[in-house]
């Protein structure tokens, strides 16, 4: 079997605040292997931002991991030093953000950013980082590599700051991406094409990526794995066409009914009823109970395992039988 | 909103030096109010302090004038009344004053255009001129007297005002509600009124407090050079007036006419601190962005 | 034939960009580009594009929270273009469109019978107070045309009502629901009295599904569909005839997102209501409309009834966009159009067809020719040189 090049055990992060403390993730488990797209998918507040920042410990001062591990080349990243840390960040682990206006530094110009990012981790000199830098750019596509790299990230277009972003990401060949929300802010047109550059650069360097979204479509088509979090918790766990042909958890399953889609007919959305939980009060039991058509009691009360109820599928759920009954009368309904 | 009251309460008790700020405000406003209970007047116009000597040399502080006499005058009355005066001098010049200065900016920012354009060139011009020298002019020219004075604060004190309160509108202006509002049919005044300054006005009130503070140095530069309140007139910048004959001292006892400087002084620097922190914690409490 | 609720005709709007010291306009964003379209009763329209198309300004123009730079705003019966400008503004322009072409028309065809049989519509409608109450006279037009101001704006305002997209902007913070939701009706006389407010605000905002006992809370209190649902009642309190609904549920989560869209679904049959559904996502316009029309940099490239247009989209602007989205199927491999560079800046749009610098069937004459809006299919109008 082929190994993990990351593997997150129980990761819980909590967030100590003045109202309380905020359990953004609290139980998530999932592997990431060479050369694969490992999705998480869930709604704001589920704690899938937080598992990123969690991975290169990037938390600010309130945020603390309290539980699990994260291996990453045999190293428990959640041990080690910040100095150790560093060495990873940025080298062997990259990030992009939704927001690249944000992320970039609007007093540099696109070359200076990504020259001090390949200082920083290579033995090279200004002038061939910059060749370099000019290399990536082209790279990732972007028109007139050679005068837009003495631009300010103001000059260039959403689309192309987030190009640029991914160009700084890449300047260390890291082994794994981490995109958290990466087109977002984009328009769709731009959105297909940061996509496409994306798994052309996956393909060429053989990197691994963490794609962090809530768009369900956007997991479809560029995901290998999906982890699904609510609340904190990661509720389910597979491969890409096991979780959308047969979805377990009463939440995922919902989900895919409620999304708006091009490739079917619809007469009703699916109404996944109550309102997305507030960090600060959590639900007791199933975090998704108060939602779930098919809670019971015992879902009130007590909080389900993640497990596994078929080969490689995670289910954080005690009657997920129930969703398959669901799936059942849903096909029969069809006929 | 009740739990949101208490957090901001709870915030500021957190704070000490918005609890100082606030003590010292209580403190002074107790002395205002309570000033002819502490010292009773003892002429017509109780804010003319008594002369109890003649003799012009300062006197230091004795069981009767706890703070001393200078230039026949005694220094406690002085300090205790010009409280009043600066409660005055302050509330009313930073009232008025942010009043036109929110008119005029409310103005330019809502209805923007031509109008914005004019009021903003005004602006501008006032703006050019040095404060304190436009204020000496122009008391200078309509004559000497606190309320001429406080005239020319407040001519001279409505731009920043003015300016904060255009740049808010022109950012609220933009809100969803506010285009919601005019898409229901309210009309413009009350779209200001009711949507506009209630989230545009925080940051005034904030500038506002911190002003008073500081224009009460300014109205004591001005008696101090002469051009503010009577002589007599139960003021800290006319105490301080008084004692510049007396700054050196006496020969070989530099410190000899202290209490005729360190009194009217101390008060005058608490005065502007207490409004300043008072201002400061107001910032912490309003400002969103410093909200948890 | 069906009357149009509303009919928006060859509307332009521009907006300046000023710069120096006298702020003279220095260029044009020319957001609206010469767009005509109805929307008739009980219907959705949809009204899809990227960012920079134009899609939110025609709303804001529509309503007139900006006024048009040119173009006609029908509703009803009624030109409203005119309502919301200062008088002598509103005079030109009713002497521009309606007297001075009357009178002019007089001259070519001779009798008034003859020019009311060549006009259509509101124009006929017009020409036949023209000709008839106002016998003639310019002046009389006018002041049968500017009485009333007052009754016809309140009209306008409660028939058009608009839900933003940020629940959190849209809703003023230091107001309690009851005034968020009451002003409308307060400022419209329709209720009296402060029962009569609470009365009203409740029952609508049960009809949007809040319970009636928050009434006395402020908007941070809730959640944002919660948020967004208050927003959709205090449209929905002046029982107004179109709403639209800008951007209404992009802010929201996905199964915050489904029960937003069905519930202004259920809305709309219960009150008759027509929707102007601007979304920048094919997927729900999908699910909502009735009618889709396709924009790009100002201009309309495609409309036709929902089915048509998913079923065959034409132009290559919108078959682009189709494939961009991002289907939640993985068995689906489909086909995907990866078009080039940005969209470009409305300030300067290309010549000709404006889709030309990007489109991937591009010919020489679309850099030259632009090409109008025109019937291709029965209902479906596609402007583009390349489709037959």
């Amino acid at each position: 079997m082929k190994e993990p090049i990351l593997s997150v055990r129980n990761l819980r992060t909590y967030f100590y605040t003045e109202d309380g403390i905020v359990k953004a993730v609290d139980g998530v488990d999932f592997d990431v292997f060479q050369g694969e797209t490992l999705g998480i998918v869930g709604e704001s507040g589920c704690g899938k931002s937080v598992t990123s920042l969690s991975i290169l410990r990037i938390l600010d001062e309130k945020g603390r991991i309290v539980e699990g591990s994260i291996v990453f080349d045999n190293v428990d990243l959640t041990k080690i030093s910040e100095e150790s840390m560093r060495k990873i960040r940025g080298k062997d682990i990259a990030m992009i953000f939704q927001e690249p206006m944000v992320a970039l530094n609007p007093v540099f110009t696109i070359g200076e950013q990504i020259v001090e990012a390949i200082v920083l981790h290579q033995k090279v000199d200004e002038t061939t980082a910059k060749k370099m830098a000019v290399d990536l750019l082209r790279k990732v596509g972007i028109p007139e590599p050679e005068k837009r790299v003495d631009e300010y990230p103001h000059e260039l277009s959403g689309g192309m700051r987030q190009r640029a972003m991914i160009a700084m990401a890449l300047s260390c060949k890291p082994k794994i991406l981490i995109a958290d929300e990466p087109t977002t802010a984009l328009d769709v047109t731009i959105q297909a094409q940061i996509m496409e550059l994306m798994k052309q650069l996956q393909r060429e360097y053989g990197m691994a990526i963490i794609l962090i979204t809530h768009d369900m479509g956007v997991i479809a088509e560029n995901a290998d794995r999906v982890v699904v979090m609510y609340a904190g918790k990661a509720v389910e766990y597979t491969d890409v066409k096991t979780l959308f042909n047969d979805p377990k958890h009463p939440y995922t399953w919902g989900l895919l009914h409620a999304i708006p889609r091009l490739d079917i007919e619809q007469t009703r959305l699916y109404n996944i009823p109550g309102i997305v939980p507030n960090p600060l009060k959590f639900p007791t039991g199933c975090k998704f109970h108060p939602r779930c058509e098919f809670a019971e009691e015992k879902c009130k009360s007590e909080e389900p395992e993640l497990k596994e109820v078929v080969n490689g599928h995670l289910v954080r759920c005690f009657f997920w039988e129930k969703v398959e009954q669901a799936k059942k009368k849903e096909a029969g309904d069809k006929q | 909103m009740r739990t949101e009251t208490k957090r901001m309460i709870k915030r500021l008790l957190r704070n000490p030096s918005a609890v100082l700020g606030f003590s010292l405000l209580i403190f002074f406003t107790v002395i205002a109010i309570g000033a002819p209970l502490i010292c009773p007047p003892q002429s017509y116009d109780p804010y003319m302090i008594p002369i109890v000597t003649w003799d012009k040399t300062p006197q230091p502080p004795s069981t009767e004038h706890p703070f001393g006499v200078i230039d026949g005058r005694d220094i406690f009355y002085g300090v205790i009344w010009g409280t009043r005066t600066a409660f005055k001098v302050g509330l009313i010049v930073t009232l008025t004053s942010t009043i036109i200065g929110l008119l005029i900016g409310s103005v330019a920012g809502y209805f923007g255009g031509w109008l914005d354009e004019i009021l903003m060139r005004i602006t501008d011009v006032f703006l050019s001129i040095p404060y304190i020298l436009a204020a000496i002019v122009v008391t200078a020219f309509l004559g000497m007297g606190l309320n001429k004075v406080m005239i020319s604060l407040i001519m001279f004190g409505w731009m920043a005002t003015a300016r904060l309160i255009r740049g808010n509108i022109l950012q609220v202006r933009e809100e969803q509600y506010v285009l919601a509002a005019r898409a229901l049919g309210v009309n413009d005044y009350l779209v200001i009124l009711k949507h506009v300054l209630p989230n545009t006005i925080f940051p005034v009130v904030i500038q506002a407090t911190m002003r008073i503070g500081s224009l009460v140095i300014t109205a004591a530069a001005l008696s101090f050079l002469g051009l503010g309140a009577p002589v007599g007139y139960a003021d800290w910048g006319s105490l301080l007036n008084f004692a510049r004959n007396w700054l050196l001292g006496a020969s070989g006892e530099a410190f000899k006419y202290w209490y005729a400087i360190v009194y009217p002084g101390v008060a005058m620097v608490l005065f502007v601190l207490a409004w300043n922190l008072v201002g400061d914690a107001l910032r912490d409490v309003f400002d969103p962005r410093l909200r948890g | 034939m069906k009357q149009p609720l509303v009919r928006i005709e060859r509307l332009i709007k521009y907006f300046p960009i000023r710069a120096g010291v006298f702020k003279r306009v220095v260029a044009w964003v020319k957001a609206v580009d010469d767009v005509s379209f109805d929307v008739f009763e009980g219907e959705t329209v949809g009204l899809v594009g990227e960012s920079g198309c134009g899609k939110t300004t025609i709303g804001m123009t529509l309503l007139r929270l900006y006024e048009p730079t040119s173009g006609r705003i029908i509703v009803g019966e009624e030109d409203t273009t005119y309502y919301f400008l200062p008088t002598t503004k509103a005079r030109s322009y009713l002497k521009r469109s309606y007297t001075d072409r009357f009178q002019q028309l007089l001259k070519e065809k001779g009798s008034t019978d003859s020019v009311i049989d060549s006009l259509q519509g509101i124009d006929r409608r017009y020409a036949e107070i023209f000709f008839g109450d106002a016998k003639g006279s310019a002046s009389k037009f006018l002041s049968v045309m500017l009485s009333n101001m007052d009754e016809k704006r309140k009209k306008f305002r409660r028939d058009l009502q608009i839900v933003f997209q940020d629940p959190y902007s849209s809703l003023n913070p230091r107001l309690r629901v009851k005034t968020i939701v009451g002003e409308g009706p307060l400022t419209h006389r329709l209720v009296r009295g402060d029962k009569e407010v609470v009365e009203r605000v409740k029952a609508v905002l049960e009809d949007v599904g809040i319970s009636g006992e928050y009434i006395y809370r402020f908007p941070h209190e809730f959640s944002g569909g919660q948020r967004q649902r208050i927003g959709v009642a205090r449209a929905l309190a002046l029982s107004p005839k179109l709403i639209i609904a800008d951007e209404a549920v992009a802010a929201l989560d996905v199964s915050i997102r489904s029960q937003v869209i069905n519930l202004m679904k259920d809305l709309q049959k219960e009150h008759k209501l027509t929707y102007l559904f601007i979304s920048h996502d094919l997927s729900v316009i999908k699910y909502v409309s009735d009618r889709v029309i396709v924009m790009y940099l100002g201009k309309i490239v495609e409309s036709a009834p929902k089915k048509n247009l998913f079923d065959e989209p034409l132009h290559p602007y919108t078959r682009a966009l189709m494939s961009a989205i991002p289907i939640p199927n993985p068995n689906i491999k489909k086909e995907r159009i990866i078009l080039k560079g940005d969209v470009p800046s409305p300030i300067n749009p290309p010549s000709g067809c404006r889709f030309h610098t990007r489109c991937y069937m591009a010919v020489e004459e679309c850099s030259k020719i632009e090409p109008q809006l025109r019937e291709v299919k029965p209902d479906h109008y596609v402007a583009c040189h390349l489709v037959k």
